[in-house]
């Protein structure tokens, strides 16, 4: 790795967990979330060498939520426990949360994990999936009604 | 910070750890790179290979000349004739063939200024037994034939007010197959010099003891017996000995 390479690997270092973290929370599978971060990173990585556009940080989420299917697949998920929860927390808890999120639709989901994991604002959520602020707002608003109705619990404050 | 942020933090607790993911991030964009390096050359060089092939195929289409074909319904051209190219290999000349028959050709000539140059009769005969080719002055004597390989031949000049002839009759012992080549120049031009045959003496002989002249008529062709079809030489092949 060169000298140059130095910006591109503190961008790659501090974005890399983060967009793993999102990825995960839309597959529910960290190796899956790893891979598919991977691939997005060294092509942001690649075009990055080439100067190919002026917001890194935004191309590098829409691709991660390109990368997975917009439409809904009927298909079981199955969420296993950690062996051992760090932190005390109830694992059954994680794996709910993970199985309803599966539930909703793969937009409404991102939009989910983007306002409320990542902490993006409603104009960069809809610059990064292609949509209107309003859609992203009514996404959002039946995204923690649906999640509510799956867990039995309010999610939102 | 509301309950659903809450529970996906929590979610999010069991995280492994990272590893070597930088590393492979950079691996991968390598390979990529290379990999749009390659698609890249690939391109160009189906695009030069197109360009290539259509720039052909508009030239064999625009120019069929060009490309080495004849253009369609354009007759073929004339088939080579050695002996003219013999002739204007010798002489520097443009020779032109005329219809004549079988075991003689003939030829006019025109030099490199356009002036008509007379005829070229060109005839072949068989010999195998030997030939007496006579002297001018003693039509009855053998002249000494000289030797060119392995051909021997006879030169004859003749020359009238204003035009000359170069005769040679040429002989090769191996086969016997012998060959006259009479050149005569223009005559009625009231001029020696626009009488000049197209051959001078040196270059009749030349081109009559050139292997390729002899080769240019076919095994049977012979002017042996036909005086009335062939060529009138101003010295006659004499009957074969």
């Amino acid at each position: 790795m060169g000298d140059d390479d130095t910006g591109l690997l503190d961008f790659v270092a501090t974005r890399y967990p983060q967009l793993r973290r999102s990825a995960f929370l839309m597959c529910g599978d960290w190796a899956a979330a790893g891979e598919v971060v991977r691939e997005v990173l060294a092509r942001v990585v690649a075009d990055l060498r080439r100067d190919e556009f002026e917001d890194p940080g935004g191309f590098a989420y829409a691709e991660l939520m390109a990368a997975f299917p917009l439409k809904h697949k009927r298909r079981e998920h199955v969420f296993v426990a950690p062996p051992e929860a760090p932190g005390g927390h109830d694992p059954t808890e994680t794996i709910l949360l993970l199985d309803a999120l599966q539930k909703l639709a793969p937009r409404c989901r991102a939009v989910l994990v983007l306002r409320h994991w990542d902490g993006l604002p409603v104009t960069e959520v809809a610059d990064v999936l292609n949509l209107t602020d309003e859609r992203v707002e009514a996404y959002d608003a039946a995204g923690c009604r649906a999640l509510e109705s799956l867990l039995g619990d309010p999610v939102s404050s | 910070m509301t309950a659903l942020d809450e529970r996906l933090a929590r979610a999010l607790e069991d995280e492994p750890p990272l590893g070597d993911a930088v590393e492979a991030v950079f691996h991968r964009a390598g390979q990529l790179r290379r990999r749009r390096i390659r698609a890249l050359l690939l391109a160009g060089l189906i695009a030069v290979v197109l360009v290539a092939a259509l720039g052909y195929g508009l030239i064999s289409v625009l120019l069929p000349a060009a490309a080495g074909e004849p253009a369609p319904g354009r007759p073929p051209g004339p088939a080579v004739d050695p002996v003219a190219v013999v002739l204007a290999e010798v002489a520097d000349l443009t020779v032109v063939r005329h219809p004549a028959g079988a075991g003689w050709r003939q030829y006019t000539a025109v030099d490199r200024a356009g002036n008509p140059r007379g005829v070229i009769e060109v005839a072949v005969y068989a010999a195998p037994g030997g030939l007496c080719l006579p002297v001018l002055a003693d039509r009855k004597a053998c002249a000494l034939a000289e030797a060119a390989g392995d051909i021997e031949y006879v030169r004859y000049r003749f020359d009238e007010v204003d035009a000359q002839v170069n005769e040679v009759i040429a002989r090769r012992p191996r086969d016997g197959r012998t060959v006259a080549v009479m050149a005569s120049g223009e005559r009625g031009t009231g001029d020696a010099e626009a009488g000049r045959p197209a051959l001078t003496g040196s270059q009749t002989a030349a081109a009559a003891t050139d292997p390729r002249v002899l080769d240019a008529f076919g095994a049977t062709e012979s002017c042996n017996d036909k005086p009335s079809i062939c060529p009138a030489l101003r010295v006659e092949v004499p009957a074969a000995g």
